[in-house]
């Protein structure tokens, strides 16, 4: 027999298919090794919610006026020491145009967000209090100012990705968007 | 002058310098002008017949029967075999080159994947100017993400008094209120 026809398999030569085999199982091995290097993550992903808000009243389609939302978190009886959420609007024509604090003095200051959130239908709020009197229950951490076009519903996308008490231990928390009343 | 005492007018012994190689002698023998008068009267002296067959067996194209051919291959094939290694070298390049080719892959992959572990290690130790190694030297908490939590680790590690140095992600020597902004807001960028 010709060495050439010798051990080969489908056509391909042995030798050939040892090292793919053996390829494939150190690029598996490597890709475990990846895995299983990868740390948990933060943020438990929560589903995103859905929230609609009435629009504007007595407007045409085409008119352009202003609105806020409150942005309120239910954390129970437990104190919220820190939260992170993020909203966006799926109505069209609505712009954030400003952020502002929380009711509570625990949150004097407006919440961390990306400047690049104005002028957007999408931000991300976020803040922390060391403050020994932390808010509870039912509370505005921010209201949004929004720029509408016409008398649609407002639509939004939330997620609350953190709440966390006091003790960096994660809290069973909800979010909700009303409007405000100015 | 006969062609044969021509011949032996240019020995290598005779006026070419011993020290000098074979080039050198070849170059003095056809240079020499007893070697050109060799080479014009042999042309002038070949029959006329001679020279006219000569020219035209090169316009003759030449046929090898197919059996003499595969007596040829075959004692080739045979000489060959007695000499494994030269026959089967090129075959020992190729193999190489194969298995170079195919461990390639896997080395690349290995070397590609480990090396990123040193990479996040040195980013959670120091204050890199690429943004991606910035996000997670700000995993303050090394949870694999940057949170709004991470900054809020900061002040109360500030405050017991264990906070890592290599909190200070401004480079200004300080950690301080500034540092920990720079936290929050890796953790609401869009």
């Amino acid at each position: 027999m010709n060495h050439r026809t010798k051990y080969r398999l489908f056509g391909i030569p042995l030798s050939w298919l040892v090292l793919i085999v053996f390829d494939a199982g150190l690029v598996l091995m490597v890709m475990g090794q990846e895995k299983r290097q990868a740390l948990p993550p933060a943020v438990v992903d929560q589903p995103a919610e859905v929230n609609q808000i009435e629009g504007a009243d007595n407007i045409s389609p085409e008119e352009v006026c202003f609105a806020a939302i409150d942005v309120i978190v239910d954390s129970g009886a437990t104190p919220l020491a820190a939260y992170q959420l993020e909203m966006r609007s799926r109505t069209p024509g609505v712009e954030i145009v400003g952020i502002e604090r929380s009711e509570h003095s625990a949150f004097a200051e407006p919440p961390h967000y990306d400047p690049r959130a104005m002028n957007n239908n999408r931000v991300i709020l976020a803040a922390f209090s060391t403050a020994e009197d932390l808010p509870s229950g039912r509370s505005r951490v921010a209201r949004v100012h929004l720029q509408l076009q016409g008398p649609e519903r407002l639509v939004f996308e939330t997620r609350l990705d953190v709440s966390a008490t006091r003790d960096h231990e994660t809290i069973s928390a909800s979010l909700s968007l009303t409007k405000a009343t100015l | 002058m006969s062609p044969t005492q021509d011949q032996e007018s240019v020995t290598p012994g005779a006026g070419v310098p011993g020290s000098l190689g074979f080039r050198a002698y070849e170059k003095n023998l056809t240079e020499s002008s007893d070697y050109r008068d060799f080479s014009h009267r042999l042309g002038d002296e070949l029959p006329d017949m001679l020279i006219d067959v000569l020219r035209r067996a090169d316009d003759v194209p030449l046929s090898v029967p197919p059996k003499v051919d595969g007596t040829i291959l075959r004692d080739a094939q045979r000489y060959l075999e007695t000499i494994p290694w030269k026959i089967h070298h090129h075959r020992v390049w190729r193999a190489l080159a194969t298995f170079s080719s195919v461990y390639a892959l896997p080395l690349v992959t290995v070397v590609m994947r480990t090396g990123d572990v040193p990479l996040q290690e040195f980013a959670q130790n120091s204050t890199v100017s690429a943004s991606s190694h910035e996000i997670i030297a700000k995993d303050v908490d090394h949870n694999g993400t940057v949170s709004i939590l991470d900054a809020y680790v900061m002040p109360r590690r500030l405050q017991a008094g264990n906070a890592d140095h290599n909190w200070d992600f401004n480079d200004n020597g300080a950690l301080n209120g500034d540092d920990i902004r720079l936290v929050a807001m890796d953790a609401v960028m869009l």
